[in-house]
């Protein structure tokens, strides 16, 4: 019996891959290989590039602690943190809140709802570079669309992005609108997993669609929340595109953020030790808030 | 015959035939990196094409990036070990690079003196590196001041036409306010964003970026305050566009901005787009001295390409008063050598005019803008004035923070 299986066997004379122990590992080495290339290493590379010197077309020189000290005394680092915070801050919740709306209202049997559903993620699919010149325009001052909107109630235009009082939240209202689809989407998978008989029981009970909403959507939810959470979170802390072609990080810093800098300090300044500094507050930002949301988030979904 | 001759001279046939076909087969390739628009691309290809048919035994590939991308790509192109044969540079950028070692010293045998004589000799300062010729003038650039003509005779404006008669400060703001009420726009004139385009309103008032052995900032003066006092007063009081305004050059481009100051090699884009109304050129307003810089195009060889003879061949031939004419009339450039007469197929007067502003322009300002550490201060001082124009700031807080910027920068 053995011995006919042994030979039905593909993988003749080689007892390593037959071996039960490494077969995982001998399918997983392709991914494993490319993950440890681009994404490992380079990530240990930048983690060490912190600490020199480099102008990148000559050899780094390790600096100690030279970049974080000049990091401290750096008014743009600081008002790239800032704003950064109030990206994540300003974008994070809308979202959250506003994907999970249209989601719950989409789930529901009304007219259109494929329709509205695919309009609702458009924005997703098109391209960054070409909606953010489309906002650009939508929020200019004299011709935008936007002001003509404000005029025809009677408030006046607003210098969206041409004041510092305003571009953070005029790139923050196009990010929003970009992105609630992605979370609509993520919260249509969770609703569409959740059982009707809880409802069912619930109505029994005589649960209003408020209650039902609140003791038996929300509590399921919680893992795809968490999901939404730490995925919006990521990509509001490394938001580049919109903020460079819209206001280019301005007027003045008041749309700077950390991966703005970043960029500027490795592709202008050609300053590769000191932008990986400024990555390497970025990663930390990151993983505190990731951690944070999982402790808060995620002990309760096991509970 | 002696069979050995016989054998010998086969031999040597065959050798002769190997290495005729070996020739043929494979041709020196080089590859020539560059960023521009698709017609500038052509009239590069041209050139090429030209260079290559009496040269069979060189290849050269044209590599285009587009300009935004260009200075993240060519750094990591050479620190990846895929570093480009021949590359362009601009004006900002050529001193950078040799400081790092990347460009060849293209001095005898491949560039002689006489040409390097010819250069502008604020383009040849900065090209100069330690002695060496790092890169070649391909073009040399100037601030221009664009007008629409029906906004200017709405107003009863004539601009000026002879450097003569070039407006002072309080007559451009009466101008811009002027086309302004007249053409119904929301802005009379768009400054720029640049620090090429509102840098000489600092120095055209005495003022300086750098000191004179540019060793530290000069820019914290009272010059320079008042020049960015009068910008703002020129934002702020809704005269220009904000400088932050991303759009504020298409406006004019739609008929609905009197004045741009933007640079004569825009008209090659104005050509295309431009066609419900003339526009015409001036000159930049006056002060008390010589106002916007020079800038410009330049093309250098990387200083470890394995072909520096065939590459600095390329780049001399490119460069010649013959092949950059041909460049230069097709993409309303200006000559970057000193006395050339060139001749354009269309807008000669425009050309002439803005030659003229190129010939009276500030040499401190051009020489001080290609020190290797500029770009790393660039980001500091260009957002400081934009927030001081905008009103945000006072012009002698925006100074103190550029000295500072730029004082660490040059430790």
């Amino acid at each position: 019996m053995n011995k006919s299986a042994k030979s039905l066997s593909p993988i003749r004379g080689s007892s390593w891959l037959r071996n039960k122990q490494y077969t995982p590992i001998a399918f997983l080495a392709p991914t494993l290989v490319l993950l440890l290339t681009f994404a490992i290493i380079p990530m240990f590379w930048g983690l060490g590039l912190a600490f020199t010197e480099y102008p990148l077309l000559q050899p780094p020189r390790f600096i100690g602690l030279e970049n974080f000290r000049r990091l401290m005394d750096d008014p743009v680092f600081w008002a790239s943190l800032r704003n950064t915070c109030y990206y994540i801050i300003g974008t994070v919740p809308p979202r959250i809140i506003l994907g999970f709306v249209v989601a719950l209202l989409l789930n529901q049997a009304i007219l259109g709802r494929n329709l509205l559903r695919a309009m609702f993620y458009f924005p997703v699919i098109a391209p960054l570079v070409s909606v953010s010149l489309l906002w650009q325009w939508m929020f200019n001052t004299h011709f935008g669309v936007i002001n003509s909107l404000l005029r025809l109630i009677g408030l006046a235009p607003v210098p969206w992005l041409t004041s510092s009082k305003y571009a953070l939240t005029a790139v923050m209202i196009m990010s929003v609108w970009k992105t609630i689809g992605w979370n609509m989407v993520v919260f249509l998978a969770g609703l569409q997993g959740i059982s009707p008989s809880y409802y069912e029981a619930a109505q029994i009970d005589g649960a209003n669609s408020w209650q039902c909403t609140r003791y038996i959507t929300l509590p399921l939810l919680r893992p795809i929340v968490l999901l939404a959470l730490v995925i919006s979170t990521i990509n509001s802390s490394k938001v580049f595109e919109q903020v460079y072609i819209m206001t280019g990080g301005g007027p003045g810093y008041s749309t700077m953020t950390l991966v703005q800098q970043v960029y500027h300090s490795a592709f202008q300044s050609y300053e590769m030790g000191y932008a990986s500094a400024i990555s390497l507050v970025l990663f930390a930002i990151v993983m505190v808030l990731s951690v944070i949301q999982f402790k808060y988030l995620g002990d309760r979904t096991d509970e | 015959m002696h069979r050995k001759h016989v054998v010998g001279l086969l031999t040597a046939i065959v050798v002769l035939l190997f290495m005729s076909f070996a020739t043929h087969a494979a041709p020196i390739e080089l590859r020539f990196l560059w960023w521009e628009t698709p017609q500038r691309v052509e009239s590069i290809q041209r050139l090429i094409d030209e260079y290559e048919k009496t040269h069979p035994n060189v290849k050269i590939t044209l590599e285009s990036i587009p300009w935004d991308e260009y200075w993240q790509k060519l750094p990591v192109m050479i620190a990846g070990g895929r570093a480009p044969d021949i590359m362009f540079m601009v004006s900002g950028n050529v001193q950078r690079y040799a400081e790092m070692n990347a460009l060849l010293d293209l001095r005898e045998p491949f560039v002689s003196q006489e040409v390097i004589d010819e250069m502008y000799p604020p383009h040849r300062e900065m090209v100069t590196y330690e002695g060496k010729i790092t890169a070649m003038p391909f073009t040399l650039t100037t601030v221009t001041p664009f007008y629409n003509k029906d906004h200017a005779a709405a107003a009863g404006i004539e601009p000026p036409t002879t450097p003569e008669e070039a407006w002072t400060w309080e007559e451009f703001k009466s101008a811009a306010a002027k086309m302004k009420q007249a053409a119904g726009t929301p802005y009379g004139v768009n400054l720029g964003t640049r620090d090429f385009w509102l840098l000489p309103y600092i120095y055209q008032n005495g003022g300086a970026v750098l000191n004179e052995d540019r060793t530290a900032s000069a820019i914290n003066s009272p010059e320079a305050e008042e020049a960015l006092t009068f910008l703002q007063d020129l934002v702020v009081s809704g005269i220009a566009a904000s400088p932050v305004d991303q759009t504020a050059g298409d406006l004019f481009t739609a008929g609905l901005l009197p004045m741009n100051i933007g640079g004569h090699w825009d008209m090659a884009r104005f050509d295309t787009t431009i066609t419900d109304f003339d526009y015409g050129v001036t000159f930049f307003p006056q002060r008390k001295e010589a106002g916007p810089g020079l800038g410009g195009d330049f093309i250098a060889v990387y200083s470890r390409t394995p072909y520096p003879a065939e590459a600095a061949d390329f780049v001399v031939w490119l460069t010649s008063a013959e092949a950059n004419a041909q460049y230069i009339t097709e993409n309303y450039y200006l000559s970057p050598r000193q006395g050339a007469k060139v001749a354009y197929a269309s807008r000669q007067a425009e050309m002439d005019l803005a030659q003229k502003q190129a010939e009276m322009a500030s040499v401190r300002l051009t020489v001080d803008r290609a020190i290797p550490a500029w770009d790393k201060f660039l980001q500091v001082m260009q957002s400081e004035f934009h927030m001081v124009m905008i009103g945000d700031k006072s012009a002698a807080d925006g100074l103190k923070a550029i000295e500072t910027a730029i004082n660490k920068a040059l430790q």
